[in-house]
């Protein structure tokens, strides 16, 4: 999508909360006065022109002008990325390298894919149906495909939530407990709802070997349920901290 | 449908050392979420996630068949301490 440049608050909130509807948003956080975002400028609007991000909100702000929201995100540095989704921040990039940039954003819309109610992840549940149909090859390769598709998932962002409903709609009690936990204790997620995608739904339970949601990966690797992330909690309050630097 | 007690025999069935095994209903009776409490010593060395798997594998076929399942796996040791 083209290329937006916040002129004031109310746009921002406008944009990446209500009229965001489950798009990938990136914040780009530039200085008129920065040598480098120069050229981060130019590669931020070629990407956002790009017809493979025709559903990513691409949002330019001047840290300066807008100092309130560059503290939002702890803006320390420019050029800065914040890509988010549904309100949550999924990654976060300094510094001024186009392909580090670009490899983080297609990390955050392979995630997305699944969790978006657009058309793709029909289309690969599709996909994935028809191949059943044929012959054994064809299967194997579905599997391997998806297996390939679970571990990237797994690895999207550094804590990942796999659980029904979104984080603003949770479908589920304890999908909605699991939120709770990680907001309140100011944790980062990006999340994956596996009610919309069902191959996900079926091959994570072999894969992380775990017959229920809400799950929880740290780092790609899994920790555990509800119950065990509680519990985790409750021997050590900084779990998640620990976990994240392992 | 599933009851607290076919749950229980389950249990008691498949997990070696079982000393004590409490599960409720927590659907009212409908029989469609479940919470478990399994103590054994076969929990010994194990972490919270080997544990639950442990469980898991031994109440493959239950839990497919209902909507909620929380366990907690506790050995004698810990058990214990928490019911003194």
């Amino acid at each position: 999508m083209p290329l937006i440049n916040i002129v004031d608050q109310d746009q921002f909130s406008r944009l990446t909360t209500t009229e965001a509807n489950g798009k990938i948003v990136v914040l780009y956080f530039y200085a008129t006065w920065a040598e480098p975002c120069k050229a981060i400028n130019d590669v931020v609007k070629a990407l956002s022109d790009e017809p493979t991000n025709h559903n990513v909100q691409f949002l330019s702000i001047d840290a300066d002008e807008h100092s309130e929201i560059a503290e939002l995100f702890n803006v320390s540095a420019v050029p800065f990325f914040v890509i988010i989704q549904n309100e949550t921040v999924l990654k976060e990039l300094s510094g001024a390298d186009p392909k580090e940039f670009v490899s983080a954003l297609n990390e955050c819309k392979t995630a997305a894919l699944g969790a978006g109610s657009s058309s793709t992840s029909a289309a690969l549940n599709d996909e994935a149906r028809v191949s059943d149909d044929e012959d054994e090859d064809e299967e194997e390769e579905t599997e391997e495909e998806l297996l390939e598709r679970l571990t990237k998932l797994t690895q999207a962002a550094p804590v990942m939530l796999f659980m029904k409903g979104s984080p603003s709609e949770p479908k589920c009690g304890f999908s909605r407990q699991i939120v709770g936990i990680l907001r309140e204790h100011q944790v980062r997620f990006g999340f994956f709802d596996i009610l919309k995608d069902d191959s996900v739904r079926q091959g994570l339970k072999k894969f992380s070997d775990w017959p229920t949601f809400p799950q929880l990966y740290i780092n790609g690797e899994f920790q555990g349920g509800l119950d065990i992330i509680k519990e985790s909690l409750e021997e050590d309050s900084e779990f998640f901290q620990n976990a994240l630097q392992s | 449908m599933l009851t607290e007690e076919s749950l229980r025999s389950k249990i008691n069935e498949t997990i070696p050392e079982v000393y004590n095994v409490i599960a409720m209903d927590t659907s009212s009776g409908c029989g469609q979420s479940f919470e478990v409490v399994v103590v054994s010593d076969t929990f010994i060395g194990k972490n919270k996630l080997a544990r639950s798997r442990l469980v898991n594998k031994a109440l493959h076929d239950e839990i497919n068949q209902i909507h909620a399942f929380s366990c907690k796996c506790y050995t004698q040791e810990e058990w214990s301490k928490i019911v003194v």
